[in-house]
């Protein structure tokens, strides 16, 4: 069941990244959060979305041209959270968040393909609206508009549950036999990700305040 | 013949589905089209006009979805203008293309690599100072994002509406460029006190990782990957010692 409410609540929120404002309801902090509160695990999910944020700072919500990094932190969630079952007693908790995040970036980037191919077949909402344009009305746009946020959004549905069932097996088979010396280097690499996040922000920071060191300094304007 | 009030409203509220229906032929044309529509037809009562009117704006366009307003309210203001026979349907069209590109520009620069970067930044030294309240970080995040997109939005619509093309020199006056400046240094500045403390303390070894961690991105390395070698390199050195 909450693996269900998972999917329909990332469902809702993906909209925002494909059709409206955005928001950024559907970037990885909120969803992290979102889904942490919701299976019961909010530390753990607030972290996995400070992670994946930190990351991905540098990836827009723009729609389709950029994959949905929120979906890489959903996906993670779920098996990390959904899977506790099928987790090796004794393990570090480490271990298990770290294969979880690491499985769900190559099914999130796949995502796009199929994003791509949304997008491209939308063009028959934007085709009518258009023609509802040239005839002055604006109703064929409310009309194509509302279509494209169900396709979406359905889009959104479908691909988290074949990525949430496909990763679901990987992490299944992975999650009992993992301890030892592999989930202990999974669980220093977990330590120490916070890091490379940070990381990641300095070389954003610095490298657009190298840029504009002259800007530091008081100019004089032209005369 | 000027726009009433409750049609401008509207049209700067609609600039939220400015990518609901986005191409790849014509990007946002539409949905500046859509947004544009109670002005337009506010000032054509008959529906030929009106279709006239929405057909010059259905060319390629592209800008950032956050500073649209300015461009919506300028092009409100001149379409009005068009209506009274003051201006041309090509003078819209050159100041609609002249200034898409410059306001996409600063809406990049300022919203995707300055303010969300900064407003994680703050999430990340939240969830720090109140570990007990961390998901309430979440909720800081989306308010502090979203508080100056919208306010660039609705502020934006009525600076372009009421200075038109005059408002580059309005826009001029925020200084924007400096703004990015002091939020970068800043940010910077918090990402480091979350990393420096930790929950035993103040800490400098995270400091030591978050250097090689960023010598590797200068070479050019994407975080996705770096992450991935981190796991792999751990898994491999716990293998290595527990061998030993």
């Amino acid at each position: 069941m909450t693996g269900l409410l998972s999917a329909l609540l990332y469902g809702l929120l993906a909209i925002d990244h494909f059709a409206g404002g955005p928001f950024l309801l559907s970037r990885p902090l909120v969803l992290g959060a979102l889904l942490g509160a919701l299976w019961g695990r909010p530390a753990e999910g607030l972290a996995l979305g400070l992670l994946g944020e930190s990351l991905w700072v540098l990836v827009p919500p723009a729609g389709p041209a950029q994959w949905d990094t929120g979906l890489a932190v959903a996906l993670a969630c779920v098996w990390a959270f959904g899977w506790e079952g099928a987790q090796k007693a004794g393990t570090p908790r480490g271990a298990f968040l770290a294969v979880a995040f690491l499985t769900g970036i190559p099914f999130a980037v796949a995502a796009k393909r199929v994003d791509v191919w949304v997008r491209r077949n939308t063009r028959l909402f934007a085709d009518y609206a258009r023609a509802g344009f040239n005839h002055g009305v604006s109703g064929p746009f409310w009309n194509g508009l509302g279509m494209s946020i169900v396709l979406w959004g359905f889009k959104s549905l479908v691909v988290f549950f074949v990525a949430e069932n496909l990763g679901g097996l990987v992490c299944g088979a992975v999650y009992p036999r993992l301890g030892g010396p592999v989930a202990e280097g999974l669980d220093q690499a977990w330590a120490l990700w916070p890091a490379l996040g940070a990381a990641t922000l300095w070389h954003l920071f610095f490298g657009r305040l190298g840029k504009n060191w002259k800007s530091w300094f008081p100019t004089r304007g032209p005369a | 013949m000027s726009v009433p009030v409750r049609p401008l409203v509207s049209s700067c509220a609609r600039s939220v589905f400015l990518n609901g229906l986005l191409t790849v032929q014509r990007a946002q044309s539409l949905g500046f089209t859509f947004s544009l529509w109670p002005v337009l037809k506010s000032l054509y009562a008959r529906r030929d006009e009106r279709a006239r009117a929405a057909r010059a704006h259905l060319g390629y366009f592209s800008t950032h979805p956050y500073t649209v307003g300015v461009l919506l309210g300028v092009v409100a203001g001149l379409e009005e203008e068009k209506a009274r026979g003051e201006r041309s349907t090509e003078d819209v069209l050159a100041a609609r293309s002249a200034m898409a590109g410059p306001l996409a520009a600063i809406g990049e620069g300022f919203f995707w690599s300055t303010w969300l970067p900064f407003s994680l930044a703050v999430a990340l030294v939240a969830a720090m100072v109140f570990p007990n309240r961390a998901g309430e970080a979440a909720a800081l995040f989306l308010l502090l994002f979203n508080a100056p997109h919208l306010g660039a939005r609705i502020s934006g619509f009525y600076l372009g509406y009421r200075y038109k093309t005059q408002v580059v020199d309005k826009l001029a006056l925020l200084r924007v460029q400096r703004a990015m400046v002091a939020l970068t240094a800043l940010g910077a500045a918090l990402a480091a006190v979350r990393l420096a403390v930790g929950p035993a303390g103040v800490t400098l070894r995270p400091f030591l990782w978050a250097g090689v961690f960023w010598g590797f991105l200068r070479l050019g390395l994407r975080p996705s990957v770096l992450a991935a070698g981190t796991a792999a390199v751990c898994v491999v050195y716990s293998l290595a010692k527990a061998a030993l």
